[in-house]
């Protein structure tokens, strides 16, 4: 489903640089110009690749740390829930609707 | 508004509770019928393990169980549910000091009984004694049985008036019928829904082993008990033929005394004759007492008679 993410931002917008368009005919004499403004833009696109893989690496790290975070905390529900079906007191049985419900459970020994 | 019970049983057996072959192997049937998907019918005299056997298969099933146990008062109601009581509600609003607003709601309150319960979660119903309650009673059972669909009383509320029964209902009968006393016959189509298991009584195997278990008594004594209760039972002679319980009672009674049936003076012969004679007749004439009390006096001579010409012979 598109969401307002996947709308084109500011980012996507054509500058007149990069439609390689300009508002003078180009002449040879602009040669020398032009290489200065393509090893500028290159300098800022390397420094902004730079930064982004340091953002990246920072991402990468936290979702590891949530990761693990998360499979302990459902190991600890599980073994909660594991003692609590084997204790008698009570257990969750679930309807086909998915409604759950707590039962109170009598022992009937025989 | 609907509600409904909360509370499932959870059967486990006692520490004294006996597997021998012949329990195994009628659990071991009783569970191949239901995995097939037929609800299983015990019947048989009183002490013939119906109602154990029906607890024992359902701890194996292990789902939580709903016992109902068969009778003559129960009717439909009892057995799905039924609107008991009412529930109140009233609102005083008074946000605006200068405006009172009241809203009063009355709904009626309906229960689900034990067999919703049942059919919606798929739990496990053993019907105890079920020909005790009145054939039409139980007819709402002949839909759940085949169809696996309840009919559901338009009062009950509700989105649906029908309830699919889950895939893991189970239901287990029992039924005794040579009872005389306040139950009716099955009904065919009711019968015809569900594999009927008849039970005698234990084998000799099974019988020691639960006397043994029950009392703790010695083996050499358990064994006494039960060929004493067994040849009285062979005999033809009773009214009703007796019981493992008649077993039980005895060696818990001789367990209790702590006497041994060899020394007892007498003792362990009137024991055994006044649980055996009570235990074979229904009304208690002299003249059957008698008798019972007779045959088991010659009985138990014969068994301490034979103990000590073995013992001699050792």
């Amino acid at each position: 489903m598109r969401d307002v993410n996947s709308l084109p931002g500011l980012h996507k917008v054509r500058t007149m640089f990069s439609a390689n368009k300009r508002s003078r005919p180009r002449v040879e004499s602009s040669a020398y110009l032009e290489l200065y403004m393509l090893n500028k833009e290159k300098e800022r696109l390397l420094k902004e690749d730079e930064r982004l893989s340091r953002r990246k690496d920072a991402i990468k790290k936290r979702l590891e740390e949530i990761n693990s975070e998360i499979n302990k905390l459902q190991e600890t529900e599980a073994a909660v829930k594991a003692v609590g079906d084997t204790n008698s007191s009570g257990a969750t049985f679930t309807q086909k609707e998915g409604v759950k419900k707590k039962w109170k459970k009598m022992s009937l020994n025989y | 508004m609907i509600d409904e019970m909360t509370t499932v049983l959870e059967p486990s057996p006692l520490p004294d509770f006996v597997e021998t072959r012949y329990v195994k192997d009628i659990t071991k049937r009783g569970i191949s019928y239901i995995k097939a998907g037929f609800p299983v019918h015990f019947r048989g005299v009183s002490g013939t393990g119906k109602t154990t056997l029906a607890m024992h298969i359902a701890s194996k099933i292990g789902r939580p169980v709903v016992m109902i146990h068969g009778d003559e008062e129960f009717t439909t109601s009892d057995l799905v549910g039924g609107e008991y009581g009412y529930r109140f509600r009233k609102v005083v609003d008074r946000f605006v000091s200068r405006v009172l607003k009241v809203e009063e709601d009355m709904v009626k309150r309906w229960v689900d009984n034990r067999l919703t319960v049942a059919c919606k979660y798929g739990f496990t119903l053993i019907y105890d004694e079920f020909t005790r309650s009145r054939p039409e009673a139980n007819n709402i059972l002949l839909s759940i049985l085949q169809e696996k669909m309840m009919d559901l009383p338009v009062g009950r509320g509700g989105e649906e008036p029908y309830l699919r029964v889950d895939p893991d209902f189970t239901a287990i009968f029992t039924s005794n019928p040579e009872e005389y006393a306040g139950v009716y016959r099955s009904q065919d189509a009711l019968r015809d829904r569900m594999i009927a298991m008849d039970l005698d009584h234990f084998d000799y195997e099974t019988e020691v082993a639960i006397t043994k278990a029950k009392s703790k008594l010695s083996k050499q004594h358990a064994e006494m008990i039960v060929k004493i209760v067994r040849d009285l039972r062979e005999s033809g002679k009773c009214e009703f033929a007796p019981t493992i319980r008649g077993c039980i009672m005895i060696a818990k009674t001789l367990k209790v005394q702590g006497i041994s049936p060899a020394k007892s003076n007498g003792a362990f012969t009137q024991m055994c004759q006044d649980i055996l004679a009570s235990e074979t007749s229904r009304v208690g004439s002299k003249t059957n007492q008698n008798r019972v009390k007779e045959i088991v006096r010659e009985l138990i001579e014969k068994e301490l008679s034979g103990q000590k010409s073995t013992a001699e012979a050792v």
